[in-house]
């Protein structure tokens, strides 16, 4: 029982030390200051009477800025400790490896990505009050769909950052996976439209699960597997990402 | 700066954030912000064998818009779901010819209006009556009649003039956004002073306690 405790508690402080790293001062607060003012401001501009376009229309640019925090925090971030060996001194730990991966996961990508989101989401709420307040449901729907869409490139992030262990490329590649995921989702939503093909234009539509829960609430047509694409392709490089740090990953 | 904020605790941190970009926000917005009405108005000649073709989206709002027609001896309205802009393209794509079509939006009040001219008169009405239900306007001793209706966002409100009595029709549309309420620069404030206030007052009592 004490030694489940103990674990528990190491478990603790490593999350607790590498979130204070991740979310540390001041970059967290400027990003999440302009990003929830900017997102207040779009859904002011207009009438917004809808909760499923009001966090639409908040989440969208915060999610371009998510996924730029991420390839620099997680995966520029994850690379500096690897260098640098404080990772090492993780691994020394008496936890098992694959919990440690699991660790950084949440601290470098899923908590992040979380509080990022959540702050124009709450500011929208507030500003908005009672014209958002009888869409609670949909609003927290479609802030899971953004946060699981955000999870799927902080993981991405993090497997680049363990293969390559440079800051640098680590972060060049992050960014440059994201935007070739953006681009790709673009060519086959364009393509399956231009050549007729159902299946090529839904893939591409599904590539990007927010639009698939805008399409759900707004009773637009989709299709339930489109609902699946993100969150399994999440869970497929997760277990890459798992498989890769109990095996094959050797600290520098 | 980063001193101050990395002796606060996260929550703090957000909280914090949260109430700046609350302040200031609501005071782009109550300078620039949403408009609770809009309205169109314009005069088009159509021809013989022309169909006047008024669309109104409400995009981001809801609202109730209202309608009025003068000059024309023959006219339908019908609700439909989906961009009219759209509709519009897609009338081309069926071959009929379309001229002067225009999207016009209004961002602040979150609505559209779409205005087209399209060449065929009986055949557009039986194409949009299989999407949905075209109601005929009924116009009593020459008075111009109006169309009202309550939009959702996303509904869409079409007006088909398919016979005119005069040479130019002249469309005028009201549209009211229900249902929007935001908190005005001083609520605020006042919302943003009082987190603030809560925030530093726990990360004192936290430091006393420590």
């Amino acid at each position: 029982m004490s030694s489940r405790t103990g674990g528990l508690t190491r478990v603790y402080h490593i999350l607790y030390i590498d979130i204070s790293d991740v979310l540390r001062p001041p970059g967290l607060d400027v990003l999440v200051v302009l990003l929830a003012m900017l997102g207040a401001i779009l859904v002011s501009i207009q009438p917004v009477t809808s909760p499923i376009i009001a966090s639409r229309i908040a989440l969208d640019p915060t999610l371009v800025a998510t996924a730029l925090f991420l390839a620099i925090r997680s995966s520029a971030g994850l690379a500096t400790l690897i260098q640098s060996g404080i990772l090492n001194l993780y691994l020394t730990y008496p936890i098992h490896r694959v919990t440690v991966a699991v660790v950084l996961l949440v601290s470098r990508v899923v908590i992040p990505s979380a509080l990022i989101l959540a702050t124009p989401l709450v500011t929208i709420l507030i500003l908005l009050g009672s014209t958002l307040y009888r869409g609670l449901d949909v609003i927290l729907g479609m802030y899971l769909a953004f946060l699981f869409q955000a999870v799927l490139y902080g993981s991405v992030f993090l497997l680049v950052a363990v293969r390559v262990k440079s800051q640098a490329t680590s972060g060049i590649l992050s960014v440059a996976a994201y935007f070739t995921y953006m681009a790709l989702q673009l060519i086959l939503t364009g393509i399956g439209g231009a050549i007729g093909s159902d299946v090529v234009r839904r893939v591409g539509e599904a590539m990007y699960l927010p639009d698939i829960a805008y399409y759900a609430y707004s009773n637009l047509d989709y299709e339930v597997w489109q609902l699946t694409l993100v969150p399994g392709l999440s869970i497929l490089v997760i277990l890459a990402y798992l498989t890769y740090m109990s095996r094959r990953f050797e600290v520098l | 700066m980063s001193k101050v904020l990395s002796t606060i605790t996260l929550p703090s941190r957000l909280l914090v954030a949260i109430s700046i970009a609350l302040v200031i926000s609501s005071i782009v917005a109550d300078l620039y912000g949403a408009r609770l009405e809009s309205s169109y108005r314009n005069t088009i000649p159509v021809g013989p064998g022309t169909t006047l073709f008024l669309g109104v989206s409400s995009v981001t709002s809801s609202g109730k818009v209202s309608v009025e027609v003068e000059g024309a001896s023959n006219m339908y309205y019908m609700r439909l779901t989906g961009d009219p802009y759209t509709l519009v393209q897609q009338f081309r794509a069926l071959n009929l010819n379309v001229s002067a079509s225009r999207p016009q939006l209004d961002l602040r009040a979150g609505v559209a209006y779409v205005v087209a001219l399209i060449q065929a008169s009986p055949a557009i009405v039986q194409a949009l009556s299989l999407l949905g239900e075209v109601i005929p306007v009924v116009q009593a001793g020459g008075s111009t009649p109006v169309i009202e209706a309550r939009l959702a966002t996303g509904d869409n409100i079409i007006v088909i003039v398919t016979e005119a009595s005069k040479p130019t029709v002249s469309v005028r549309v009201n549209y009211s956004v229900e249902g929007y309420s935001r908190l005005a620069p001083l609520q605020a404030a006042i919302v943003s002073a009082t987190i603030i206030l809560v925030v530093a007052s726990i990360e004192l009592l936290r430091r006393r306690g420590l």
